[in-house]
Order: structure tokens, then C-alpha cells, then sequence
């Protein structure tokens, strides 16, 4: 009779604990007695029974695991279950490029031709730095005509990869519709997929990747491609009611760029190796715009497990910013952050638009064509109509730290210059792990402790941060430059303010070029701002006198008297130097009117100067231009800039302006990235001090 | 009135891996008693490691050792190949001392094989049993 005890239990999956309770339950019978014991029969019975219910559970349990999106471990099976919820996986793709190309033809090549193409799909070899070469292909046509005896093409749009073509015969019998391309390393964005008629008639249809099913009719021209379990691609047609079928006996021609991925990244030198319109490859010169950039691998597993419950919460739709972002990460994989605003939140606010930022991995600026491909392939077929999208590039702030770290030489080994080592490598860790994307916050009390953690030795360091703004200049023209270090920035003093780097070439008042400085007058105080009325008064008959004092000098101001009471008072002189001011308002016939004082502490005024060689400061023009402290903009008015001295840390024509920050902890809005310019040597100006 | 303890008689009962059906019942026929012990002692004797799903070390692993030259030297290994498996494995006997003749293995060299007798008492069962088998390599 079973008992309680001798249940059989069939919670356990592990060999051992499945025999055991085999075992148990058989104690409770008196048939078979000796499956206790090794040799018995029933012990080998009891083996084959427990392995193979070890097998089937097991079995079963992957099984499990593999019908689920997050559980499962073979790419076909995540596939397919990112497949049924819309997503397709990202193929990898090849590095993208911008060339010039130049062609000088020799007087016996010369056949007095006047213009010549380039056509899609032309070869040229890019090198990486290890001198291996990866081929490119043009990915458009493009004309040029002859000018000054030489044919330039400008901004050729090349692409990595080989350019396979195949053929397939639609046959009577083939239902399912489907082509393998027997390559795992096709870029999709590549595929051009036409249909020939027949062998004899070669009219051809140009078949399209199906991009919604929604819109599909029965003749929609249109093809669906995927990964299959071969991990290569499989690309098939409708069934005449979602696209159209091919007929039997059409000769299906796919053309397509096999890529390499991601290691051809970053290559910018290209060189011809077939002729053009005749002309040879001696005849010409190819110089890259731009390094080429966006190479990816395909997607891994894990990114599809990622990404495609993401993909699918926003149902193809740019509704969210949320929604901007997933969509962009998606389609564009290169992307390393993507920051998205409404225009109520833009400064200044601009409502209807939605704004996306976009960093992207390598910190290459995003070019025209791609911004002008993102908004119209990307957003704005899936956004709301009345949203107009703008791209905009991202608004660096570099962070620069200038200060002293003290350190105690007694209980550690190391020499200052190394432990000066070992504080620049911290800040570049806190860099690394703190700043560089949208939406981060800087405290400077966290980059104090990755300084101070960085070696036992370190007692405490006094750090300043300054924001610094690169801006190009318009050499030699009358310009009004305005930008801002988007953070509060400090009211400077004689040793810590505002300050230019590298030096500009500006005339003086007599005409002589100068090299100059910009900064910002140091500790000048400034003029009254507003006058605020406390009490109107009474029994005023005429203005009355209105008299500003305090530790400045220069500031008037007249009275309105409106029914006898003083109603309004006009600045006519803002005066300068003022900490504090008092307004008196006296009058031999009306009484009792009071006023306060608001100084201008907002803004301060910048001017050029330049040393003389004995280091005399000159004073060039004591205002070209103002600061705001609570916004960080900068205004420079009508500058005139003949050139910005060359330098070993940046780009030419670029001036830097750096300004002490007000406040230790910042938070980049919108389009803003800080940043600790690990590239640049003066975003580290720390001192190592014995304290 | 005394009361009156009533035991089972504890025997030895085994399934017979021929799995022949009882002629009257057409049940699977059991081995009982002292023929229970033997089939499984025998069973342990031509097991050989890893045969049995995740209980590799159960066998004596006669198989590989007969695939060695038939010698004197190889059939001592063959004995004590079997004796470690019996006192490892079958708790139920104890091996005669092989003075008295416990496990006796003889090169059959016209056979190509050995003669191997065992003789062991059965726990709580006075007789010696003795199992005589004829150890060959198949193919």
C-alpha cells in the first residue's frame, strides 16, 4: 500500500537525486528487494530509468529556455523571436567615406572630352595603418567637366565592401519564393534587388527592401530579407497580396557590398586602382574629406536581446523621446549617445520642433547628407506631422582643472612627478566614468575624491574648474562673435578670470597689428543696474534731486513726478566701481519718497590687451565686448581678427576662452557633453605641492 | 497472553535481467535467495567501468584486462580486479581466503581464455556458494 512516505517525488532533475527517490519508493514494495545493491538487475534498471528521466528533463529545460527571448542561446532562436515582434537585426556594415578626386589627364590620354563619370560601384583601395588594404566602392555616380585641364569631383560618398552580384532563376515549382545569399557579410543597407523578365526579354523592375507592411499592395514591388540559420541572409518576395510574386522563369539579379565591419574604420588614405572614362589611375589623386567611419559588425546576440523588446515598445513610431532614442540607436549603430528635446525645452524656446543631439562613437561630426538622411529616413516617416525634427551637433563645454595637490612626502616612495602621473590619470578616470555623455553632472567634489583616492600619500587638493568654449574665427572680417559656456561662470578676479588662448593678431587705435589677448577687467565693479522705488511720496511739485552715493562714482539718475509723487526714475548714468549705493531724493517742497539701489552684478566687460617686451600690459580696447555670469554667454562686438596664431594644442582659426566656474556642481542640458579633453594638455594644469 | 512477534522472512529478491516470462503467469521471473546473490556477483564481474550512466567506477573492468596477453600475470590481475569489485560493491558476501580457494583464475590458453571460480559465503547463510565462469575476449 503506498504511503506517505512512499510517494514518488518528481521535483528533482539531477541524476542522483531522481534514483534516490526511485529507491524510495521502492522500499515500500516487497517484489524486488535488492535495488540497494550495485550488481542487482533492478540497480541497473533503476541507472536507465533515472538516466533517462536526467535526459529528458534537461532536455526539456533547454527547450524551455530557448522559447523565450531572454533565456535563449542560439541565434536562430533569438532571431526568431525578435522577428515576431518586428525587429530585424542589424547586419554588419561597411565604413562610410568622403574623398576629392582629382584627375589630370596626360596629353596622350587626353580625347577631348569634356566631361567624364564616375560610376557607382567604382573601386578604390583604402589603407589602414598597417598598410593593409580594404576595398571601397563609390556608392552614387558622379559627373564632373573639365576645368583648367583637370576633372575634380567633389564629396564622392564611398563605402567598404566588394560588390557581389548574383543571379537567380524564379522556377515553376518554387512556393516558398526564397534566395539565400551564401554571405554572412552583407551590409543590408546595400541590397539592390531587380528582376529581369526572362532570358530574352531583359526588361528589369527594381525591387525595394519592404520597410512597412502596411502600405504593401498586391503589386507592390518589394522584397523581405532576414538572417537564416546558416547565419547568412535569405531574401524572399510576397505572395500577390502582401508584394508582389515573381513569375516563373524571371531571372532575380542581387547586387550587394560584402563588408569587412568595423576594422575599416578610420582609414584615410585612398588610392585608384582601375581607370575612369579612360583615364588611368597615375593621373589621379584621391584626398579623403573625411576618415571613414560607421563600420559595424553584425548585431550580437545579446544586443538583439537588448534592443529588441526596446524596438518594439515604440511600435515604429517617433511618439516619445524615448521612442527617438530607440529608434536611432537601432538603425544607426554607430551612434555612442543620443539626447532628445522638445523645443518647450530648447533655449530659446521654439515650439513644433523636437531637437535630437547626436554623439557618435569616435566623436566625428555628423555630416549634412547624414543629418539631412536621419531626419527624412528616420524620423520624419514615423513622427507626428505637425513635429518638424532638427538635428543638432553636439555643444562640448571642456572642463579644465587648474590647481595644487598637496602630498606627503614621508609615507610614500614615489617622486612628485609620478605621483603628478598618477593624479592626471585620476581625473581621466573620473572622465571616462562620469563626463562625456548627454545629461551628466559634474561635481567637483566626486573629482576631488578620485584625486585624492588615487595614491595614499595624496592629504587633499584645491582644485579650480574652468569651462572653456572653442569657436572658430572669421579671419580678417568685422564680426560680432557670441557663445557661451552654458554654466554660471565666476565674476573674475585679478588671478582667476576670464582668459584667451592662443593670441590673435588685432590692430590698435594707431593701426599696429598687435598680438592680443582677450580677458576680462579683473575686479572692476560695476554701475547701477536699476533704481527701485520704495515709497512714491507726496507734495512733489517739480523733479526733485535725486543723488546716488557710495564707494563708486559717475551714476545720475532724474525723477518723474506724476500727481505729485515721485512714479519713475530714469538712469542717465550707470557710473562705475560701485559695491554699494545709496539713493537719496531730496526736494524743497515734496517729502517722504525713498528708492533702493540694484548694482549690475551680471555682467562683466572684456577687453584685448597686449605685453609689450618688457611685459608691460597694454591696454588695446577696454571693452569689446561683455560676459553674463549667471548664463555663461559672451558677446564680442564687431571684432576685427586678422589671424589666431598656430599652435601645437588646436585646430587652426580656433580661439579658446576659459572662465573659472561658479558653483561645484554642473548638469549638461540638451545638446551638452563636458568634458576633461584627455587629448589636450591644458585641460590638466595641476600642481603637486608638499602639505 | 504472550504476545506473538511475527517477522517477514528477509530474502533476497532481483530482477532477472533475461527478462524471461513465467510459463504459467507471463510475469518477468524472478531471482530469489542464494540464485539472487550469485547473478549479481556476476553481474559485477562483467561489468565494465563507464557502462553504467553516471556511475562510471561500478564493474570490475574485466573486459580491458582480457584484452591483455593471457598470461599468469595477467590473470592475477584479473583476480584481484574482481575481488576489489566484490568487496566494493557486493556487501551481502564475504570472499573465501584464496588458500581456501575464494577466487581461484586459470589460464585456459586452448581456449584463450580463463577459468574463474569464485566460492564466498553469504552473510548470515552458512554454505559456501561457488560461481564458476569462463572469462573470453568477444570482438
Amino acid at each position: 500500500m503506498a504511503t506517505e512516505k512512499s510517494a514518488l517525488r518528481v521535483t528533482e532533475l539531477d541524476f542522483n537525486s531522481i534514483r534516490e527517490n526511485l529507491k524510495t519508493y521502492l522500499r515500500s514494495q516487497t517484489e524486488f528487494e535488492d535495488f540497494d545493491f550495485d550488481g542487482s538487475g533492478m540497480s541497473v534498471l533503476l541507472d536507465i530509468l533515472a538516466y533517462n528521466t536526467h535526459y529528458m528533463s534537461y532536455y526539456l529545460n533547454m527547450t524551455g529556455n530557448e522559447m523565450f527571448l531572454d533565456s535563449a542561446q542560439i541565434r536562430n532562436n533569438i532571431l526568431s523571436h525578435a522577428k515576431a515582434i518586428g525587429y530585424v537585426p542589424g547586419s554588419k556594415k561597411g565604413s562610410l567615406s568622403k574623398v576629392n578626386i582629382n584627375i589630370t589627364p596626360s596629353d596622350s590620354e587626353d580625347a577631348n572630352t569634356s566631361s567624364i563619370t564616375l560610376e557607382k560601384y567604382t573601386r578604390l583601395l583604402g589603407s589602414n595603418k598597417d598598410g593593409v588594404n580594404y576595398p571601397f566602392v563609390a556608392l552614387y555616380s558622379n559627373t564632373a567637366t573639365k576645368e583648367s585641364g583637370s576633372f575634380a569631383f567633389s564629396n564622392v560618398y564611398i563605402k567598404q565592401g566588394e560588390v557581389v552580384t548574383l543571379q537567380y532563376l524564379m522556377e515553376s515549382g518554387n512556393d516558398s519564393r526564397r534566395f539565400e545569399i551564401p554571405s554572412a557579410n552583407v551590409d543590408l543597407d546595400t541590397v539592390v534587388i531587380t528582376v529581369q523578365e526572362s532570358s530574352s526579354n531583359t526588361d528589369t523592375f527594381i525591387y525595394t527592401k519592404n520597410e512597412d507592411i502596411t502600405e504593401l499592395t498586391a503589386n507592390s514591388k518589394v522584397f523581405f530579407i532576414e538572417e537564416n540559420e546558416n547565419l547568412n541572409y535569405t531574401f524572399y518576395f510576397g505572395d500577390d497580396v502582401l508584394g508582389k510574386k515573381p513569375r516563373a522563369g524571371n531571372i532575380i539579379i542581387c547586387t550587394y557590398l560584402d563588408t569587412v565591419g568595423s576594422v575599416t574604420n578610420n582609414i584615410s588614405r585612398f588610392t585608384f586602382v582601375e581607370p575612369i572614362g579612360g583615364l588611368f589611375s597615375d593621373n589621379v589623386t584621391v584626398t579623403s574629406t573625411l576618415s571613414s567611419y560607421g563600420g559595424v559588425e553584425k548585431e550580437t546576440i545579446e544586443q538583439v536581446r537588448f534592443r529588441a523588446p526596446y524596438f518594439y515598445t515604440t511600435q515604429n513610431r517617433a511618439v516619445t523621446k524615448f521612442d527617438y532614442e530607440t529608434l536611432l540607436v537601432k538603425d544607426y549603430n554607430y551612434i555612442d549617445a543620443v539626447s532628445v528635446w522638445g523645443g518647450e525645452d530648447n533655449d530659446p524656446v521654439i515650439y513644433g520642433k523636437v531637437f535630437v543631439s547626436i554623439k557618435t562613437k569616435g566623436n566625428y561630426a555628423l555630416t549634412n547628407f547624414e543629418k539631412e538622411r536621419l531626419k527624412t529616413t528616420l524620423i520624419q516617416s514615423r513622427n507626428m506631422l505637425t513635429v518638424t525634427p532638427e538635428i543638432v551637433d553636439p555643444d562640448y563645454v571642456y572642463l579644465i582643472a587648474k590647481g595644487t595637490t598637496y602630498y606627503n612626502p614621508n609615507i610614500t616612495d614615489k617622486e612628485s612627478g609620478e605621483l603628478l602621473a598618477l593624479v592626471n590619470a585620476s581625473v581621466q578616470d573620473y572622465n571616462d566614468t562620469e563626463l562625456g555623455g548627454f545629461n551628466s553632472v559634474f561635481r567637483k567634489s566626486k573629482l576631488q575624491t578620485y584625486i585624492e583616492n588615487c595614491e595614499k600619500s595624496i592629504t587633499g587638493s584645491d582644485i579650480t574648474m574652468y569651462a572653456q568654449k572653442r569657436f572658430e574665427i572669421d579671419t580678417d572680417k568685422t564680426k560680432t562673435y557670441t557663445t557661451s559656456f552654458v554654466v554660471p561662470v565666476k565674476r573674475g578676479a585679478l588671478d582667476v578670470k576670464l582668459s584667451s588662448y592662443p593670441e590673435i593678431q588685432i590692430n590698435d587705435s594707431n593701426g599696429i597689428s598687435r598680438d592680443a589677448f582677450i580677458e576680462e577687467v579683473p575686479e572692476i565693479l560695476t554701475g547701477i543696474d536699476s533704481i527701485e522705488i520704495t515709497s512714491a511720496g507726496s507734495g512733489y511739485i517739480s523733479a526733485p534731486t535725486v543723488t546716488i552715493s557710495g564707494d563708486g562714482s559717475g551714476a545720475t539718475a532724474t525723477a518723474t513726478v506724476i500727481a505729485g509723487s515721485v512714479r519713475g526714475i530714469t538712469i542717465t548714468n550707470e557710473g562705475e566701481n560701485y559695491t554699494s549705493a545709496v539713493v537719496t531724493i531730496t526736494d524743497d517742497n515734496g517729502s517722504g519718497a525713498t528708492a533702493i539701489v540694484k548694482l549690475q552684478s551680471e555682467k562683466g566687460t572684456l577687453r584685448t590687451v597686449y605685453y609689450k617686451t618688457n611685459g608691460e600690459k597694454v591696454i588695446i580696447n577696454s571693452n569689446v565686448g561683455t560676459i553674463d555670469y549667471t548664463t555663461g554667454s559672451v558677446t564680442l562686438n564687431s571684432m576685427r581678427i586678422f589671424s589666431v596664431t598656430e599652435n601645437e594644442f588646436y585646430n587652426d582659426d580656433i580661439l579658446t576662452l576659459a572662465a573659472p566656474i561658479s558653483g561645484d556642481i554642473i548638469s549638461s542640458l540638451r545638446n551638452q557633453i563636458y568634458q576633461i579633453d584627455e587629448s589636450d594638455p591644458k585641460s590638466q594644469q595641476i600642481k603637486m605641492a608638499i602639505g | 497472553m504472550a504476545v506473538q512477534k511475527v517477522t517477514r522472512r528477509k530474502d533476497w529478491s532481483d530482477l532477472d535481467l533475461d527478462f524471461i516470462a513465467h510459463p504459467t503467469t507471463g510475469d518477468v521471473v524472478k531471482k530469489t535467495g542464494v540464485d539472487a546473490i550469485k547473478r549479481s556477483v556476476r553481474n559485477l564481474i562483467l561489468t565494465n567501468f563507464y557502462d553504467r550512466p553516471f556511475r562510471s567506477y561500478i564493474g570490475s573492468n574485466a573486459q580491458k584486462i582480457l584484452f591483455d596477453n593471457i598470461n599468469p600475470l595477467t590473470a592475477t590481475f584479473l583476480k584481484n580486479a574482481i575481488r576489489e569489485t566484490i568487496v566494493n560493491h557486493e556487501p551481502r558476501v564475504e570472499l573465501i581466503n584464496d588458500q581456501d580457494g575464494g577466487i581461484l583464475v586459470d589460464v585456459n590458453a586452448d581456449q584463450n581464455g580463463y577459468n574463474v571460480r569464485l566460492s564466498f559465503i553469504i552473510l548470515n547463510r552458512g554454505e559456501p556458494v561457488t560461481i564458476s565462469l569462463f572469462l573470453e575476449r568477444l570482438r
